[in-house]
């Protein structure tokens, strides 16, 4: 449950689900994932930790990401980034 | 999902009818009890307003050391500075409980160890409940180990004794606004702008500097203006708007809190609980002062360390033989009213939490076992090291005009950087088998 699970998913798509982890986890490791990306990639990330969205929001500002789509389904939170 | 959002919400009822039904039994039994219903209905405001704004010490310093994210900083200071100014005029009409606290290293070193506790676990005391409300099964170890922690600490070996008695009864309490004699400004100028909010805006600063800045401020190359500094320091405090109305809110409900328990002691013609409780025939609660812990304001760490005390003494561990449990008592949980502040911010945390549809039972795994209850136990031992914890020894202190409250900060800020470097080392150690973006 608590499995870091980042995956290319197809050309220009990555997935990275932290589903299970709590602060300062899942902000962590997409963070990292964001740096694995070129431009006009995208990263799917799922958490379920309410308290880091906030954060990746913060995160995805300062370091040239767009947050394109934002899904919540079963209370896991599933958040497109695109690199600009 | 429209589905389990209208479940949830009867959920969230549920829960505050429940609270409101606790409420009407405390007054049942004795009218005595409004005071430890107070407790419990600021706890839920707390919680209510902690979870709605995410709002956590160790989200404000972690994030913004290990991430370069300023909201929560931000939003803690603005708390701060707000719970100040009506401190102030508090004071000034004297309806105030606060009371100064021992200056000395020991702030330091509590703090610091209460801020690798707080990283690791996740969130710091008062994020831990509302995090508890939530769900989140980490957190809930983590308070466990808090209680637990503080309870054996204070009792191993009487050093925690000798530590109160030759080195901490001996230290200096300071309030700035002893230094200002212009009354009645004094407060305001003395605890609020001094020891508040000139520290706090500084401190703004230099995250906006390092840090806000690149954020919002478009392209750092080019030469820019004062005005657009300025504008972007404002964006910077504002980004989150849920964090500034919670900042908002809390300062003013913290301050709430202080007025309401100092015109209940007033009421009673009382200076503490424990004389209600005394009135009420239970003096097995109450210390040889015929005291219990009573604030009177926002607090967290103390009234764990004595439930954990309590639990401990009924399954035949005695921890209650020292100086600190004589001090604050251990009184039967559903009598403790600052323990039914906690309470209440769990309860709080989850209305708000089940409302907007953001409850979830996490159950802990593996490594997050370990960092919740090594995290929690951590920050057990910072708490009474540093006699405190975020709230107690921090928040409250910084906006009561105690220059000892940014002692503990300084404390928290060192352990956050060294609990970040760890998690930064932890996480990137788990990437390196990571780069051909297979499983971590």
């Amino acid at each position: 449950m608590s499995k870091v699970d980042f995956k290319k998913k197809a050309d220009g798509i990555y997935s990275l689900s932290v589903i299970g982890m709590v602060c300062p986890h899942p902000q962590l490791y997409t963070k990292k994932a964001m740096t694995k990306l070129a431009k006009d990639d995208i990263l799917e990330v799922e958490f379920d930790n309410t308290s880091s969205g906030e954060a990746i929001d913060s995160i995805s500002k300062s370091v040239g990401f767009e947050i394109s789509s934002r899904e919540k389904s079963n209370n896991n939170y599933i958040w497109k980034l695109k690199k600009l | 999902m429209t589905n389990s959002l209208e479940k949830n919400k009867i959920w969230a009822m549920v829960v505050a009818g429940l609270l409101v039904i606790v409420s009407l039994i405390y007054f049942s039994i004795n009218i005595f009890y409004i005071y430890l219903v107070v407790y419990i209905w600021f706890g839920v405001i707390y919680g209510m307003l902690l979870q709605y704004g995410r709002f956590c010490m160790a989200s404000a310093l972690r994030d913004l050391f290990g991430l370069g994210v300023t909201r929560m900083f931000a939003g803690i200071m603005l708390a701060v500075i707000i719970f100040s100014i009506i401190m102030a005029f508090l004071e000034t009409i004297k309806m105030t409980t606060f009371h100064t606290g021992p200056f000395g290293g020991f702030r330091i070193v509590g703090g610091l160890i209460f801020g690798i506790g707080m990283v690791m676990s996740g969130g710091c005391a008062s994020g831990t409940l509302y995090k508890c409300g939530e769900g989140n099964g980490t957190s809930m170890l983590a308070l466990t180990a808090i209680t637990i922690s503080q309870a054996v600490f204070v009792n191993i070996g009487g050093y925690f004794d000798k530590f109160t008695t030759i080195y901490v009864e001996n230290l200096p309490e300071y309030s700035m606004s002893e230094y200002i004699s212009t009354a009645p400004m004094s407060y305001f100028i003395g605890n609020s702008l001094l020891n508040t909010i000139i520290p706090a805006i500084i401190l703004l600063i230099i995250a906006y500097v390092i840090w806000g800045r690149k954020s919002y401020i478009s392209n750092t190359n080019l030469k820019i203006t004062l005005s657009e500094e300025i504008s972007g320091f404002f964006q910077m405090l504002a980004a989150s708007k849920k964090t500034v109305i919670a900042g908002l809110l809390i300062g003013i409900a913290a301050g709430a809190h202080v007025f309401t328990i100092d015109a209940l002691r007033r009421y009673f013609d009382i200076e503490n609980f424990g004389e209600l409780l005394k009135n009420m025939g239970y003096s097995c609660d109450i210390n040889s002062n015929g005291r219990i812990f009573d604030p009177g304001y926002w607090y967290i760490t103390t009234q764990e360390a004595q439930l954990g005390a309590w639990f401990l003494k009924h399954i035949g561990i005695n921890t209650t033989s020292n100086l600190f449990f004589n001090g604050v008592g251990v009184p039967f949980p559903l009598r403790n009213p600052a323990l039914w502040m906690s309470l209440g911010i769990i309860f709080g945390a989850s209305i708000m939490a089940l409302w907007n549809n953001e409850f979830k039972i996490k159950i802990p795994k593996g490594e997050f076992i370990v960092w919740g209850l090594l995290g929690g136990t951590l920050m057990g031992i910072g708490a009474r090291a540093g006699m405190g914890c975020n709230i107690g020894a921090f928040f409250i202190r910084v906006a009561g005009g105690d220059p000892s409250g940014w002692l503990f900060g300084l404390g928290l800020a060192i352990g956050s950087l060294i609990g970040v470097k760890f998690f930064d080392w932890w996480t990137t150690r788990k990437l390196d088998n990571f780069d051909d973006f297979g499983d971590l």
